[in-house]
């Protein structure tokens, strides 16, 4: 064990120890019921999590500006703060003060509910998503699953966002989201499945822990393409981000969303980008594993902020495909790459069982 | 259709060109800061030396934007009748930068190098018509307030023409009285006390216009 991960450890048992105490005594000053007390622990890892993740997401969103500026050879923002640091909370304030309209054609509930709506299911997988040993809101069986099942809601309320704006614009984005949904969850599904041969588990953690030894990437590098182009095409990233597609649908299913509803559906374009890397993190790169000197969580961090650069890597590389090249590259390519992917894991899973080790 | 054998190298090639860029030095000039060096026959603003000039009207003639209208010198302004074909070569530019495009065929077209061509390309007024210059301001030693300089490019229709908005028309009326008020000067049937008088009332009355100019007008 090295200093830093001493330092840390001390620290974060300090914090958690005055959090306990604080809920104990809140608990015997109001004389609360003691069943309460596990839904107050777990209130309270929400709201933490809740903080560090929007801290995370002012992060993100600067780090991929000033990546994309790099990645043009400019310089991208540097007026606003240190190195332009705050200029995501300005443009967050200068959203807040816009006015807020709703088309004249607009189903106004769904309409108005949309953003808010996708916003909330893209915070669900954080629920599950393992970010060290003991790092978890929640550890369910299942956990791979539910994430997919979950993250698969957010195109069908793309699309409703987008019919019930009144646009044709919306509408087109809306069903390329529909369309892009139904042709890449199957080789998005078929290709983690080699992880899950080799891991023999469907759990997050599980899965995570399976790679102390050896990262699954190294394992399955197949998988690992096959997995991260389907990943960018279902969060819909740059050179799959048909929905909305600049050049030839506005803004595509966001282009009536004004003021702070098109806040959130700016923030939904990072959360995405934020499950989606910690899910590669997780499934191909050794989840928080790393050499010792650094706490896990750190090295889970450093790794997702990699993926991050990744996706920001092939955002800026490639341009924007045409819908039919990409359903084809889905129902022609992808498909039996990963089916090529679990005959391939299936043959030497036997061989490469003994390098596998879980904790 | 997917070329499968070239496939590779398209992925990779846009790849490899970006992240050579990520760990280049940005070509971005951080513009007020740093400041890119012009090309020498850069065409930036436009000086005059009224000394040099002679009044040929050349550079007039030359403009092809018609940016380019005459007026005395500051104390031939009581003295000098520019409608006199005798007094020509009292005349010197006022220009509009409002409506220059810098082609510098003024300059070209000039005898005496009077105009001359400067390197300077920052420059800032709060309204339009500190866009237009006087003789005397076109070498960025001298200012005159905005009065001043209406008082004097009244002569002209540098005003209605560049800045004059929907208020056009009737800053025309306003230059007609104006010549009609010089020409009897002039001609002397009107002494100076009572052509300063009048002078004052057509300015202040051009002032009321120019107050409204770039504000909008509601139209009913």
């Amino acid at each position: 064990m090295s200093v830093v991960n001493d330092i840390y450890n001390s620290v974060v048992s300090q914090i958690w120890a005055f959090i306990i105490y604080v809920l104990d005594v809140i608990f015997t000053l109001f004389n609360l019921p003691s069943w309460l007390y596990d839904y107050a622990i777990i209130l309270v890892k929400i709201i933490i999590l809740f903080v560090l993740f929007l801290v995370d997401l002012l992060f993100i969103v600067w780090f991929e500006r000033k990546l994309l500026g790099r990645f043009h050879n400019r310089r991208s923002v540097t007026e606003t703060g240190p190195a332009g640091f705050l200029q995501n909370i300005a443009d967050v304030l200068k959203l807040l003060v816009k006015e807020d309209i709703t088309p004249k054609n607009a189903k106004k509930w769904i309409f108005e509910l949309a953003p808010a709506l996708l916003m909330f299911i893209l915070f669900i997988p954080l629920a599950v998503i393992p970010f060290a040993p003991g790092y978890w809101l929640a550890r369910i069986p299942t956990s791979l699953i539910f994430v997919f099942a979950v993250s698969t809601i957010a195109p069908s309320l793309v699309l409703l966002a987008g019919w019930s704006s009144g646009n044709k614009y919306s509408m087109i984005g809306g069903f390329r989201a529909a369309a892009q949904l139904v042709a890449y969850e199957v080789p998005l599904a078929l290709s983690v499945l080699g992880v899950i041969i080799l891991s023999g588990s469907l759990d997050l953690v599980e899965i995570a822990s399976m790679q102390s030894n050896i990262w699954f990437i190294l394992l399955q590098p197949l998988g690992f393409i096959a997995y991260l182009i389907s990943t960018n095409v279902e969060f819909e990233r740059m050179p799959f981000d048909l929905p909305e597609a600049e050049s030839e649908l506005v803004v595509g299913w966001r282009t009536e969303y004004s003021s702070i509803k098109f806040g959130l559906t700016m923030g939904v374009e990072y959360l995405h980008l934020f499950v989606g890397a910690a899910l590669i993190t997780i499934l191909y790169l050794g989840g928080w594993y790393g050499p010792d000197f650094l706490p896990p969580i750190v090295w889970f961090i450093i790794k997702l902020h990699l993926v991050i650069l990744i996706f920001v890597w092939i955002r800026i590389s490639f341009p924007r495909a045409r819908i039919d090249q990409v359903i084809r590259l889905g129902w022609r390519y992808l498909i039996p790459l990963s089916v090529l992917n679990i005959i391939i894991t299936i043959l030497i899973a036997p061989y490469i069982a003994p390098f596998i080790r879980g904790v | 259709m997917v070329d499968i054998k070239r496939l590779p190298l398209r992925v990779l090639k846009p790849l490899s060109v970006t992240i050579r860029y990520l760990f280049q030095k940005p070509f971005t000039v951080m513009y007020p800061r740093e400041k890119l060096n012009v090309s020498p026959n850069y065409r930036g603003i436009i000086y005059l030396d009224i000394e040099k000039c002679i009044g040929c009207g050349m550079c007039a003639r030359a403009c092809p934007n018609e940016t380019i209208e005459y007026i005395t010198k500051e104390e031939d302004f009581m003295t000098i009748n520019l409608n006199d074909k005798k007094n020509l070569k009292f005349r010197r530019p006022a220009i509009d930068f409002g409506h220059c495009m810098f082609c510098a065929l003024c300059i070209e077209a000039c005898p005496t190098g009077s105009l001359q061509r400067h390197m300077d390309y920052e420059w800032h007024v709060k309204n339009r018509i500190e866009m237009i210059l006087l003789p005397e301001e076109l070498n960025r030693l001298k200012k005159y307030t905005l009065r001043e300089k209406v008082e004097r490019l009244l002569d002209t229709t540098l005003i209605p023409k560049g800045v004059g908005d929907v208020f056009e028309e009737e800053f025309m009326k306003l230059v007609n009285d104006w010549r009609a008020l010089r020409n009897a000067l002039f001609a002397g049937t009107i002494t100076e006390d009572e052509f300063m008088k009048k002078k004052e009332v057509i300015i202040d009355k051009a002032m009321e216009i120019i107050s409204k100019l770039g504000k909008g007008v509601v139209f009913e």
